[in-house]
């Protein structure tokens, strides 16, 4: 199987408290990672370093030929990091769509601004997307008159329509009614179908049980205190 | 003392005067400060009108001068006589060399847009006059195919080019004109009927002939900013009409006719200047005045906005010495009165050589003191939109460029926009202190023209009337988009 992500030494502070001590860790394409721990281990901080949305101050994040290296300046090397999160997209745990634009428009402004997509592409894309999820009636609408459930689902296609090879996912369903969790859950167990590499801080029993391939349990500071295959 | 001292006392002076002269203000304060109507005319060639008496040289006679001495009696001033060359009445009016042009000159559409008029005080017609027993021209058709002299400039050179046929031969001066017709080098001439009646009339070698040609009224001349002197010279014109001094003045001249039997008819219904109208008189100025705070205000809030908005991305994102820098600039402006940086800007930079005009100045100085607090608005404005939307924004990869444009500005747009058009109010009322730096915007206007006539109260009311007829609908605006962003669902 192809290397996909690779954590070399990845070392993380805030001001003198240390949040990740020196982590290693290597995930195959295709994999499905839950990282699990008590919460303040630093499990989420982990996911944004991925993606650089935090810096951090040691050590490297590989992805085929992309380096991150800590101390890199977010200007001076914003093409690399840039890049990297069109490879790595990431749903965050409130969503964050925005809110003056329309749910068709919160699919195509990445991929239009960033990527330099045709608008009529970007928009084929994002309708595509927002069929498979049943969300094609709601393309015109504003995510405030989405309930939760649907904005997650929004927020998953947001990250889908940049095209990523892998999709980092902060307790995607920690803010939703156990119903809502459900939605949630198929459209990740449907990407999980179609081989999506997926990294996901999770508590949830469901999550876990549909979709790991791996689970690793953090300590604090991320020591690694477990890191075994699921079936 | 030395030069240094000076030129601070000197400045200390400028700064405390209350309102920094009363330049280009309502001619008739001055007139009634000095107690001397200055009146502009030229006497070369003059008469009838106004012109050097053949027997007392230094003496200046004719019609005219009898005219403005009948209005002074009825305004309780006395005439002083400024001398001009006739074709520079109108430019030395405008500039202040005198309060009134008082020459022959007609009332035309062209004159109208530059100056004000007096109401009329002569009718005059165009004569033909042509060499005793010569064949009489009875109109402008029969002058057809003839050399016919005039004078340049004047109604009766207008007319004959409008027709086309006649040669037009002009000459700076009457007496030359009609020199010239005894010798025989011109057929006829065509005059204003005061000129031809003072100079050909006595002549036994020319004669008047024919019905008068064309017709025109001269008036009394004026600059646009004195509605009270014009109302106060139309007042006196009509009456000493009314009263017959002026049929008297021109019958002694010789140049009473049926014409001004019209003109006096037509002077009946003018009414004396009474107190109640004086907001009407000044209303036209007053909404010119409206019409510069408009622009000002406009000027100023782009320049505030546009600077504001840098400064704003300087403070956020500028880096550490950009940003201190903005910061620094933003509580300067905030700690110093506005008042104080017109003055600065106005009359304290020619001190170091750099002279900004009235207008620049007061756009400059307006402008860059709002940019200081539009600049804090905005900031408030991003800063109010959560954290999530920027991280939304960098995790699809979008720069941070694209993030203020795309997903930032835009929603802080709804945020900013109601205190920012609240601060476009506030500054459209603030542009009244620009009047200090001799700006004629409508806080400048309403004192120049209150302290001419003391009717503070009616002027005052009026003005802030203006003001809050402008101001009312934006603020209608601004409280619309508040409540628009309230019923917003987030």
């Amino acid at each position: 199987m192809p290397l996909c992500i690779e954590v070399e030494n990845l070392g993380k502070r805030y001001g003198a408290q240390e949040v990740i001590a020196g982590l290693n860790l290597t995930i195959q394409e295709g994999e499905r990672v839950i990282f699990q721990g008590p919460s303040g281990v630093g499990k989420s901080t982990f996911l944004r370093c991925l993606t650089y949305l935090e810096p951090f101050q040691e050590g490297h994040v590989r992805m085929g030929n992309l380096t991150l290296s800590a101390g890199m300046d977010e200007r001076r090397h914003h093409r690399m990091i840039i890049a990297l999160r069109q490879q790595l997209g990431f749903v965050f745990q409130f969503f964050n769509l925005f809110p003056h634009l329309t749910v068709l428009e919160n699919l195509t402004l990445g991929p239009v601004k960033v990527l330099g997509e045709p608008h009529e592409q970007a928009r084929e894309t994002a309708l595509t997307l927002l069929k498979k999820v049943d969300l094609l009636g709601k393309s015109e609408a504003y995510p405030a008159a989405l309930s939760g459930g649907q904005q997650q689902r929004v927020g998953i296609l947001r990250a889908l329509a940049m095209h990523p090879k892998a999709l980092l996912l902060d307790e995607p369903t920690s803010s939703l009614d156990p119903g809502m969790k459900q939605e949630v859950v198929n459209v990740l167990d449907a990407l999980a179908r179609d081989g999506l590499t997926l990294l996901l801080v999770t508590h949830e029993p469901a999550v876990v049980e549909r979709l790991a391939t791996r689970i690793i349990e953090f300590g604090p500071r991320c020591k690694i205190l477990s890191d075994r295959l699921s079936s | 003392m030395n030069r240094d001292t000076r030129t601070l006392l000197v400045g200390l002076f400028l700064v405390s005067l209350p309102l920094p002269r009363t330049l280009a203000a309502e001619a008739w304060t001055r007139v009634t400060q000095t107690g001397e109507l200055r009146w502009g005319a030229d006497v070369t060639g003059g008469a009838p009108y106004a012109f050097p008496d053949p027997d007392h040289p230094e003496k200046i006679i004719g019609f005219e001068v009898d005219i403005i001495e009948a209005i002074g009696r009825q305004l309780h001033v006395k005439p002083r006589l400024v001398l001009t060359p006739w074709d520079q009445l109108v430019p030395s009016l405008l500039r202040d060399d005198y309060d009134i042009a008082f020459n022959g000159l007609e009332i035309t559409p062209d004159r109208r847009a530059v100056i004000d008029f007096s109401q009329p005080y002569y009718l005059f017609s165009e004569q033909i006059t042509v060499r005793q027993g010569n064949p009489a021209f009875d109109s402008l058709k029969e002058l057809e195919g003839h050399r016919v002299g005039t004078l340049s400039a004047s109604l009766a050179q207008t007319l004959m080019t409008q027709n086309g046929h006649i040669t037009v031969v002009p000459y700076p001066s009457p007496v030359e004109i009609y020199k010239d017709l005894e010798l025989g080098r011109t057929d006829a001439a065509l005059l204003d009927l005061p000129i031809a009646a003072w100079y050909a009339g006595p002549n036994p070698r020319l004669a008047n002939v024919g019905s008068p040609v064309g017709e025109g009224i001269y008036g009394a001349g004026m600059r646009k900013d004195s509605p009270l002197l014009r109302a106060k010279m139309d007042e006196a014109i009509a009456a000493i009409s009314q009263s017959g001094e002026l049929e008297t003045i021109y019958r002694k001249w010789n140049i009473w006719n049926a014409g001004q039997m019209r003109l006096k008819k037509s002077l009946e219904g003018v009414e004396k200047t009474s107190e109640e109208h004086v907001v009407a008189l000044y209303f036209p100025l007053l909404l010119k005045g409206a019409g510069m705070t408009v622009i000002l205000s406009l000027g100023s809030m782009v320049l505030a906005v546009t600077v504001g908005f840098g400064l704003c991305l300087a403070r956020l994102y500028g880096g550490r010495w950009l940003a201190r820098l903005a910061g620094l600039y933003i509580e300067v402006i905030r700690g110093t009165p506005l008042l104080i940086q017109l003055y600065l800007l106005y009359y304290g930079l020619p001190n170091i050589g750099i002279q900004l005009n009235a207008f620049v100045a007061a756009i400059l100085g307006m402008g860059l003191n709002y940019a200081a607090y539009e600049s804090e608005i905005y900031r408030a404005g991003l800063l109010s939109i959560p954290k999530g939307q920027e991280e939304a924004a960098r995790s699809l990869g979008m720069t941070q460029g694209q993030s203020l444009r795309y997903v930032i500005v835009p929603q802080a747009i709804r945020t900013i926009l109601p205190p920012s058009t609240n601060d476009f109010i506030a500054l459209f009322k603030d542009t009244s202190l620009v009047s200090v730096i001799t700006v004629t915007e409508l806080t400048r206007t309403y004192n120049l023209a209150a302290t001419t006539t003391y009717r503070f109260l009616e002027l005052g009311l009026v003005t802030a009337a203006l003001y809050f007829a402008m101001s009312y609908p934006l603020s209608l605006w601004s409280r619309a988009m508040e409540r628009r962003r309230h019923a917003a669902v987030h």
